[in-house]
């Protein structure tokens, strides 16, 4: 018990990460804690009660999420990579309107949703809970090389549905305060 | 460095070397693009990293999971390996006794009867009326809840009634009456043909010796009788 309780804000915060609403992640942390108590003696290293508390929330994600709808396959829709989409949007920078950081930053958890769990539980561990490759790979128990491809490509994915959804939204231009006027031409 | 590596630099996030970092910052302030690319790529970070905020669990959950915790010794007790040895041991014990004595208490053998009946004989139990008291005897026992007592003759056998009273053998109440013939005691209990679940042929002698006694039964219509001699 005063091993797990302190984890709670943790388990509460990814659980709603995951689901992207308050009802559905306060009930899957009740839930996880309710199994968390039920088999604590099943826990051989106290240390470890962070990852343990965090698959048994994953787990029950996974479950509830497989009843409602299937886990998503297709992640990119254009294939485009995120660094040359970054270079198309930016390649003629001309505009100079202000953008609602405010109002992206607000779509993230909705655009994170649209991600495979896969890449959303690390990027929640690493910019929510500020969690380094090697924590994120000891709490979901993977390879480091893993949690790390993951983290990229995650984070690739998130930044090129952030740039779309951007570039979508009338008038809008990204982050017009950094464009460049230079005309330099690119090396390499 | 060019462009292309500049950007390998960027995308490479987690495997950055320290000694490119300072190629790749040159890179930058002589490539406004590239720098460009650098504050792009780390606004989108930091609106990742805004919009990922950390949420605060509700007070109510937190008070609802504190309470479940100081619920678990309750729940925890049954989830305990030890916890369950005892009790499996005594169901197993008990079905152990039952499996050998299905129905104790009830009169479901001869055998049985005739050594539960042996040993109230023996042991001389005071009888609770005198026969020379007592002018309706099965009467005297329908008072006491045993049912109406047809008391047998003994043909060939001179038999006195010394006194009688309810005893139970087993679980059954039984009107039992004490005889005396030829200085020897007698027992005898009556019972009702339904408190035995046995399929006993009417008017047919079973005769069991048990220890130094003899013990008959004979079933007559809706009665058992047993006689201990």
């Amino acid at each position: 018990m005063r091993l797990a309780y302190p984890h709670l804000s943790l388990v509460f915060n990814v659980a709603f990460r995951l689901t992207g609403n308050c009802y559905d992640a306060e009930d899957l942390t009740q839930e996880t804690f309710t199994i968390a108590y039920q088999k604590i003696r099943q826990l051989r290293e106290k240390e470890k009660c962070r990852a343990w508390l965090l698959t048994i929330l994953r787990n029950l994600y996974l479950r509830g999420r497989s009843k409602k709808q299937p886990e998503l396959l297709e992640v990119d829709e254009s294939g485009d990579d995120y660094w040359l989409l970054l270079e198309k949007y930016f390649g003629a920078p001309s505009h100079d309107e202000l953008v609602d950081e405010v109002g992206l930053a607000e779509e993230v958890q909705k655009l994170l949703l649209d991600l495979p769990e896969k890449y959303r539980l690390p990027l929640v561990l690493y910019y929510s809970e500020e969690f380094s490759c090697q924590q994120i790979a000891e709490t979901i128990d993977l390879p480091i090389g893993t949690v790390m491809s993951r983290l990229g490509r995650g984070r690739e994915l998130l930044k090129k549905k952030m740039l779309r959804r951007q570039r979508q939204a009338e008038g809008a231009v990204i982050f017009p305060a950094f464009a460049s006027k230079s005309g330099k031409k690119r090396t390499g | 460095m060019e462009c292309k590596d500049f950007i390998h630099w960027l995308r490479n996030r987690e495997n950055r070397q320290a000694e490119e970092e300072n190629e790749a910052l040159a890179h930058a302030l002589d490539c406004p693009d590239c720098a460009m690319l650098r504050r792009v790529d780390r606004k989108l970070e930091e609106t990742i990293r805004t919009g990922l905020g950390r949420v605060e669990a509700p007070a109510e959950l937190k008070s609802n999971i504190a309470l479940l915790a100081r619920e678990k010794p309750k729940a925890q007790l049954f989830q305990h390996g030890w916890f369950l040895i005892p009790v499996a041991a005594v169901i197993c014990l008990a079905l152990l006794v039952l499996l050998r004595n299905p129905l104790p208490g009830q009169l479901d053998s001869l055998e049985k009867i005739a050594r539960l009946s042996e040993k109230v004989h023996m042991a001389s139990v005071p009888m609770e009326f005198d026969a020379r008291e007592v002018k309706n005897i099965p009467a005297w026992f329908q008072e006491r809840g045993v049912s109406a007592l047809a008391i047998p003759s003994f043909p060939g056998r001179h038999f006195n009634l010394q006194g009688g009273r309810v005893y139970r053998l087993g679980k059954i109440e039984t009107a039992y009456l004490l005889y005396n013939a030829d200085g020897k005691r007698y027992s005898f209990f009556a019972l009702p043909t339904e408190k035995i679940p046995l399929q006993l042929v009417n008017n047919q002698l079973y005769r069991y010796p048990v220890n130094r006694c003899v013990i008959e039964v004979w079933k007559d219509a809706d009665r058992v009788y047993i006689l201990v001699s």
